[in-house]
């Protein structure tokens, strides 16, 4: 194995140790977005459109530096998505003889990179449609790792009779927690065209199309350590055969495409004759024979494509704008994670790595689709069906490698509010169908249940202290109605602040979302002289058919 | 004991108490008339924990040598001990002992919770507490596949349901439920908390608790039924926060329908008193003489320690 291929199988292995720490039991402690912080594109896209630079832009600026020095070595080394389409070349990749390389392909990553920056410029940030780093922890967060924990989950079951003769309880009672994701189809297809590439040329997405890729191949024009040939070569084209990249001349072996070299050293270890090296010998000034950068003509067009699509986006009627108010459309039931930036920052900030996805542990964020408009595509949103949100829990703001969701103490962490509880009284067990249930009541964390007595009815039935309710959504993902609860979070008041104290706007705002106290009592009041307790009985119970032997109102089985 | 022989064992239990509870074998009259039909001790949770059930003749007497146990205690919300929405951690520590002492084989404490898991087995205590006694011994159990579906014979509504499998395959079931309030069945005691073995809890809410609840008592019935009132959450239970009534009171029985009568009649709910009657899912398990609610014909005995 070769230099290369341990690098990338360290990187590759760490990569995704990071995403299976993120995703596991433990606070994520570890910086589990350090590969998201090297994307080049993400970081330039990312401080254009958010109109700052991002905290990546470090070091992002390292790998640049390095690039300077190297070569793209960040592509033929610590990218895990160059990384797995190699991999796949190597399932599905086609000999030399039958590849088709399409050389004058090689400026359209720049016509992609000029085309988000564009978009980015007009404040509307595409990027995540294209970063390798953002495709790659989708492809890995959301497809891969749930297929791994569910058969890992059914490996367990499948065995499970050979734990209960081992009786050992860590093992019996061990429990995979599965993942379930939206999208991850389309995720899932857009790979599979990607290694489908793979039967053109070998990298097809690093040649051609990758952004970050054209932002290092710019910095790679003349690398100070690069590709040497020497005299001796013979011009049997081996190298040529051998590069994944495409980056050697085919008729003059001699020639470089820097811009297009990930330093992988293939060409090195396969020369029979020794006669590349890399190294910082001058070299003999070359004229490749395809242009590798776009013409004026095709900047301008690929500029113009790019805020078209921006403007087209911001005309969409789901668009976020700036400020929001009359005249907005939003889907109804869209829930940003919890101190999720104002939309408009929070779509421009977001990167749709799915990172906050894979590290929810209730799986209650999911990746949206179209809902919120293209510009919301991939984007997290909260689905209390499927878990409630934590007040205990950040992990999504751990993770996220933009701040799109800001870091908060325990304290304000409780504060930030995601929205409201709405019951529909005509799905309400107890509201529509008088039965005594009360499990939002049960379930909430705050106390923002209040139980009432309704006339009609005889149970207690519940109603939401709007100002108590976090919008956390126990109520919702526990309501015992099927298919759509009865309670429902909406996003009504959640608290989306860019810089300040959740809790002070909060406050502000009139809420008292608190675990410590209850709201005052709906029934029975303190002075009540109801003798009624929720839940209880007063004599003989309604619906209850008083027993024939035993008169009321003493209850039937007792003697007076 | 696989389920067949569980749901017969189960079954021939509930007859025998049905013929007790028919006055065929009224305590005092019976066999066995040397314990209350109620244990109640006061004190400190683990001592008056112990001497509850010392007063029903000790843990041998429920725990035989190699047996496998399970206890139920609240351990589902994410709330402190002094919040009173979970049992005292100490109460579930000390029977585990007994447990241990009577030489059980094995020793669960299992729930299924409402909150993520590990928040509440860490807030509760319950976890810390026990790991003194045994290592691997505390489980929430949420994922469906540790669950089996097993028939209810006698349910009327709830006429199935997927019971935790340990539970299923344990010689012994203690219910140590935390007393407290509950805004839809009045009270969540002992017979209440079973909901806490079973997978689907939410078909019960839809069909009716008061039956249903009746209905898994029939197959989820403890051997011993151990009621920490040590503190009560007197007020907004099951969740809380509410009013915490600190009464160092522990009630033990036989008859998880006596237990929670007693529980119900011994504390104050809502600053007032309520009889056993009054609860639907009590008056509904003792109708179907499932066991007793009219404590004041059953013999107590109370210690203070």
């Amino acid at each position: 194995m070769g230099f290369q291929r341990w690098t990338q199988t360290f990187c590759l292995t760490v990569f995704l140790g990071l995403l299976v720490f993120a995703s596991g039991d433990l606070l994520a402690s570890l910086a589990v977005d350090a590969f998201l912080q090297l994307d080049p594109s993400l970081a330039l896209i990312k401080s254009i459109s958010a109109r700052q630079l991002l905290a990546s832009v470090i070091p992002v600026l390292v790998i640049i530096i390095l690039t300077v020095f190297l070569g793209r070595f960040f592509c033929g080394h610590i990218c895990p998505m160059g990384t797995t389409l190699d991999l796949a070349d190597q399932v599905f990749g086609v000999p030399y003889k039958n590849q088709k390389a399409v050389p004058h392909l090689r400026k359209v990553k720049y016509l992609v990179l000029i085309a988000l920056a564009a978009a980015a410029a007009v404040g509307v940030d595409y990027v995540f449609l294209a970063s390798p780093l953002s495709l790659i922890t989708r492809f890995y967060g959301l497809v891969i790792l749930p297929m791994t924990r569910y058969l890992a989950g059914q490996g367990h079951q499948l065995l499970s009779p050979l734990w209960e003769q081992l009786d050992i309880n860590s093992l019996l009672f061990l429990q995979i927690r599965p993942q379930r994701f939206a999208t991850q189809f389309f995720v899932l297809l857009f790979f599979a065209g990607l290694f489908s590439l793979s039967r053109i040329t070998p990298r097809f997405w690093c040649r051609y199309l990758c952004p970050a890729g054209a932002i290092l191949a710019l910095f790679s024009r003349k690398p100070l350590v690069h590709r040497v040939v020497s005299d001796q070569c013979n011009d049997c084209g081996k190298c040529v055969r051998a590069c994944s990249m495409g980056a050697i001349d085919p008729d003059r072996p001699l020639q470089t495409c820097y811009e297009d070299c990930v330093v992988c050293l293939t060409c090195e270890k396969v020369c029979p004759e020794s006669a590349i090296s890399f190294s910082r010998e001058p070299v003999p000034a070359q004229k490749w024979t395809t242009a590798t950068l776009p013409g004026r003509r095709q900047f301008i067009v690929a500029g113009v494509a790019g805020t078209t699509s921006a403007i087209v986006g911001l005309t969409g009627l789901n668009a976020a704008l700036a400020k929001s108010g009359q005249g907005q459309v939003a889907p109804p039931m869209l829930i940003r994670p919890p101190a999720a930036l104002p939309e408009p920052e929070f779509l421009s900030r977001c990167v749709r790595c799915g990172e906050c996805m894979v590290a929810c542990p209730t799986n209650t964020l999911q990746p949206i689709w179209f809902e919120a408009g293209v510009m919301g595509l991939f984007s997290p949103a909260l689905t209390p069906r499927r878990g409630f949100c934590n007040p205990d829990c950040h992990r999504c703001a751990d993770v996220c490698p933009t701040e799109a969701i800001r870091k908060l103490t325990p304290k304000e962490r409780v504060w930030a509010k995601t929205g409201t509880a709405m019951i529909h009284r005509q799905k309400c067990l107890a509201w529509e169908f008088d039965q005594k249930c009360m499990v939002c009541d049960e379930v909430c964390p705050f106390g923002a249940i209040q139980f009432s007595r309704e006339p009609s009815l005889s149970v207690t039935v519940p109603r939401v202290l709007e100002d108590k309710c976090s919008g956390c959504g126990y109520c919702e993902y526990h309501c015992p109605v099927q298919n759509q609860a009865a309670i429902v979070v909406t996003p009504m008041n959640a608290l989306r602040l860019e810089h300040g104290s959740f809790q002070q706007a909060g406050e502000h705002a009139g809420l008292r979302i608190s675990r410590e106290e209850k709201g005052p009592p709906g029934y029975p009041g303190p002075d009540s002289t109801d003798s009624h307790a929720p839940g209880f009985d007063n004599g003989a119970a309604p619906g209850f058919a008083p027993d024939k032997e035993e008169k009321p109102p003493s209850a039937p089985g007792f003697s007076e | 004991m696989d389920r067949r022989a569980f749901l017969k064992t189960q079954l021939q239990g509930t007859l025998l108490l049905s013929a007790g509870a028919s006055g065929l074998l009224l305590p005092g009259t019976g066999l066995a008339a040397a314990e209350p039909y109620l244990g109640i001790a006061k004190g400190a949770p683990a001592s008056a924990t112990r001497a509850a059930v010392e007063l029903l003749g000790g843990m041998k007497r429920f725990v035989k040598p190699g047996d496998r146990v399970v206890i139920k205690p609240n351990m589902s919300f994410n709330r402190t001990p002094e919040q009173a929405s979970n049992t005292h951690p100490e109460v579930v520590r000390e029977l585990a002992v007994m447990c241990r002492e009577a030489q059980a084989g094995k020793v669960f404490i299992l729930d299924h919770t409402l909150a993520s898991a590990r928040l509440c087995l860490e807030r509760s205590g319950i976890l810390e507490a026990c790991e003194s006694v045994e290592k691997d011994m505390v489980y929430s159990i949420n994922e469906s596949h540790l669950y089996e579906e097993v028939p209810i014979p006698t349910g009327t509504l709830l006429t199935r349901t997927q019971i935790v499998k340990e539970v299923l395959k344990a010689d012994v079931l203690i219910a140590a439920p935390v007393a407290k309030s509950h805004s839809a069945t009045g009270v969540s005691l002992s017979m209440k908390g079973m909901m806490g073995l079973i997978w689907d809890r939410w078909i019960m809410h839809r069909q009716g608790l008061d039956e249903t609840i009746a209905d898994l008592c029939t197959v989820l019935k403890a051997d011993l039924t151990v009621i920490d009132g040590s503190r009560v959450l007197s007020t907004n239970g099951p969740n809380g926060p509410g009013k915490v009534l600190i009464e160092n009171t522990i009630i033990a029985s036989r008859d998880m329908v006596a237990a929670d009568a007693c529980a119900v009649e011994t504390f104050t709910w809502y600053g007032r008193r309520f009889k056993a009657s009054q609860v639907g899912h009590i008056r509904e398990a003792h109708r179907r003489k499932l066991g007793r609610m009219d404590i004041e014909n059953l013999t107590i005995k109370t210690v203070t320690v």
